[in-house]
């Protein structure tokens, strides 16, 4: 987990190169699931060990939010597969051998997006799809048309961005005929343990993936192939392949030297040892022979319990505590400055109040993911959009409840004022707001805890905070690393509260 | 309607819920504007004057007391002394106000409006109402919400309070449903029935001769009787 120190650290470094003049870091992405993580830290290890400063966002949302950011600059260098940059990016249909497909994508993308592929990492990391081996056996399923069979039968659970994508279960079912029973939308993190509690029949995976080894799978064979080829390869934004030379040659050192049998071992340590990504990916930069082996390679830790997992990682966990207080604190300072004033002018306009409250309140309805994504291009990636999507979530309870609490403030006392001469203004200040402070501080306090829980996506979009060991848990399947995540978060929930409520019985009238 | 109050005068409007009693108090501190007819307050047409000047020189006490919950009761009693800029003799009016209302400064100055009860707080309210010295007082069903003793109670203190006055002349328009309380307290009143002025009298007057079958039959169903009528109102009669 000290890649997350170092994240910081080099965030740290990177506002000291800024403001020295010196050359910007190289901002390393990967997607949020094992093998990405791992092979973005080998990026970043790599360069920094060629002296080249590197900024870590590992985890971006998925493909869609990776891409863009990389299209907008906000990331240089994340990896990805040359299948998904045919069918999903470019939107073709796949054709022809791997080397057909590298060629294509490598010829497209300069072009249409002003990014470049690295050559392949040498490997190939396919869709799988994956069946409990009693039942294949006892089916007698060893291919994706003996599944189309039997499929009527069976119970899928897939990821959502397998659900989603043309490469995915739409094209699968079309090319093979397949139709589910039912088919559940799963994470990783679940799909591996409903399939081995039975709730599920099958479960999509990748052909590199470590899981498929530590539960007992069949995995089955695309006998009309067609997924197409997915080579790894690092996938360079503009900016980068234009102005760093040093750093595109760096990342060439590692292409062509992982095959399939390295990858799926270091994906084991990772996802079925429980191994640290940094670890890992220093230890096969050393095999590799890419990096100098000052020290001995650390032997593999066994799987610790939670608690000493925590122990281990608290000073980590900390950090990200405090920048996950920061983003809270900052946006629920901006949530308030917007969202009071904006209730109290609804409550001085007779009818257009309601609709105007609504229209915030339909704000809270959009998926989170949804709402980063649409910033990416206006804001990048980072904590500017996490702040933006955290004061548009915590708007809502704040304008409802200042709006509510000075229109019913207590209507005698009010009057009263106003016939004893007080004007608008000093009613409104010197009784409507304080006796109205109790409801708006509610309001605050339901605001700040949606805003701690909602915080956690902010890890999507590289803005750090306890959402990362909760995103990286996920998708990795580690329950100690989620649990590392949540409990924090769960904690600073429940200590924002009962810090507002005291403050809520602070503002309370006559107390 | 027409009316007029004299000063000094202590005039009671009575009738039904919706006679409109309320309605014409709220006219005199602007609280409504009428949508015909004038309202003029001294010698000055009230739609004419600054509405925070002329609400601050008039007090008002609510049915519920009005007080602001979130004051302690020397606050409230201050809050007109202090909206005139009265500052440094807000305290010191503000405990004369207190004693005028039968209720010690020492005791209760600094307590909170909810801890007092019904009859303090309404106490307190004409204690805040009276407090900057106003020469008009306008009080809208002011016991209505206190139980039959405590209400006795005020009204005799207030029927005393306005005996004993003398800071100078304090005109008073009381709202009241009920009617024995109007006959304790006022000078004249003046029966409302659908916004139409039926009657306006002294308390004998209207007791001896009721004006119209209307005013009778609310005599009859309020058991008014001629022990409700003070003896002392007919000498003290401004007329």
């Amino acid at each position: 987990m000290t890649h997350r120190r170092l994240g910081l650290v080099a965030l740290l470094v990177a506002h000291t190169a800024v403001a020295q003049g010196t050359t910007d870091p190289v901002i390393v992405a990967s997607k949020p699931f094992g093998e990405s993580y791992l092979l973005g830290e080998m990026f970043a290890q790599l360069l920094e060990a060629r002296g080249i400063r590197v900024d870590r966002r590992p985890g971006l949302g998925a493909t869609e939010l990776a891409f863009r950011a990389l299209r907008s600059g906000a990331i240089d260098v994340y990896p990805e597969y040359t299948g998904t940059g045919l069918l999903v990016l470019l939107g073709e249909q796949p054709r022809g051998t791997a080397a057909d497909v590298y060629a294509r994508v490598a010829e497209e993308f300069p072009r249409r997006f002003a990014a470049r592929w690295l050559p392949p990492l040498g490997f190939e990391n396919t869709y799988a799809i994956a069946i409990r081996r009693s039942m294949s056996d006892s089916l007698g399923v060893r291919t994706l048309s003996d599944l189309a069979r039997v499929a009527p039968r069976l119970r899928a659970g897939l990821t959502p961005d397998f659900i989603g994508r043309a490469d995915g279960l739409p094209g699968l079912a079309r090319a093979y005929g397949i139709r589910f029973r039912e088919v559940r939308a799963l994470l990783p993190a679940v799909k591996y343990r409903a399939l081995d509690a039975g709730d599920v029949d099958l479960v999509d995976g990748y052909s590199t993936d470590g899981l498929i080894a530590r539960y007992d799978l069949t995995v089955l064979t695309d006998d009309k192939h067609f997924f197409p080829p997915y080579e790894a390869a690092a996938l360079v934004g503009a900016r980068l392949a234009s102005t760093n030379p040093a750093a595109i040659a760096a990342l060439t050192e590692l292409s062509g030297r992982i095959d399939v049998g390295r990858m799926r071992g270091l994906n084991r340590r990772v996802e079925a040892e429980g191994a640290t990504i940094p670890s890992v990916a220093r230890d096969a930069l050393r095999e590799l022979g890419l990096l100098g082996s000052s020290a001995p390679a650390a032997a593999t830790p066994a799987r610790e319990s939670l608690g000493r997992y925590l122990e281990a990682n608290r000073g980590t966990l900390l950090a990200l505590t405090l920048r996950h207080l920061l983003l809270v604190g900052t946006s629920l300072a901006f949530a308030i400055l917007i969202g009071v004033p904006l209730g109290l002018v609804l409550e001085r306009t007779a009818s257009g109040a309601e609709p105007v409250i609504r229209g915030v309140g339909v704000i809270q309805t959009l998926p989170g993911i949804a709402l980063l994504a649409f910033m990416i291009p206006l804001l990048g990636i980072g904590v500017a959009p996490a702040l933006v999507a955290l004061v548009l979530y915590s708007l809502y309870p704040i304008v409802r409840n200042t709006f509510t609490g000075v229109r019913d403030a207590d209507p005698s006392a009010v009057d009263a004022a106003r016939a004893l001469g007080m004007t608008d203004s000093q009613i409104l200040g010197q009784v409507r707001l304080p006796l109205a402070a109790p409801v708006i501080m509610a309001g605050i306090r339901t605001a700040a805890v949606i805003d701690v829980g909602t915080a956690t996506l902010a890890a999507f979009i590289g803005a750090g905070g306890l959402g990362e060991p909760i995103v990286s848990g996920l998708a990795l399947s580690d329950t100690r690393m989620i649990l590392s995540g949540a409990i924090p978060a769960a904690l600073l929930a429940l200590a924002v509260d009962a810090t507002l409520a005291g403050v809520e019985r602070f503002v309370r009238p006559g107390r | 309607m027409s009316l007029e109050i004299a000063e000094g005068e202590c005039i009671s409007l009575v009738g039904e819920s919706g006679s409109g009693k309320t309605t014409l108090l709220r006219s005199f501190n602007a609280l409504v504007t009428p949508d015909a007819g004038r309202v003029v307050v001294g010698s000055r047409d009230a739609a004419t004057m600054d509405v925070i000047e002329l609400r601050r020189g008039i007090g008002y006490v609510p049915q519920d007391g009005g007080l602001l919950p979130h004051w302690r009761v020397a606050r409230n009693v201050e809050l007109v002394l202090r909206l005139q800029g009265r500052m440094h003799e807000a305290r010191q009016r503000a405990d004369e106000a207190l004693r005028l209302v039968g209720l010690d400064p020492e005791v209760f100055r600094d307590r909170w409006p909810r801890e007092l009860s019904g009859g303090q707080r309404q106490r307190v309210a004409i204690a805040r109402a009276l407090a900057a010295e106003p020469r008009l007082l306008l009080l809208d069903e002011p016991f209505g919400a206190l139980d039959a003793m405590t209400r006795a109670d005020l009204q005799e203190s207030f029927a005393k309070l306005l005996a004993g006055r003398t800071a100078g002349p304090l005109t008073c328009v009381l709202v009241t449903h009920d009617l024995h309380e109007a006959f304790l307290l006022a000078d004249r009143i003046a029966v409302l029935r659908r916004g139409r002025i039926e009657q306006v009298a002294p308390p004998a007057e209207v007791f001896a001769r009721p004006a119209t079958t209307y005013v009778r039959d609310l005599l009859l169903r309020a058991r008014v009787g001629s022990n409700d009528i003070r003896p002392e109102v007919m000498k003290e009669r401004p007329q």
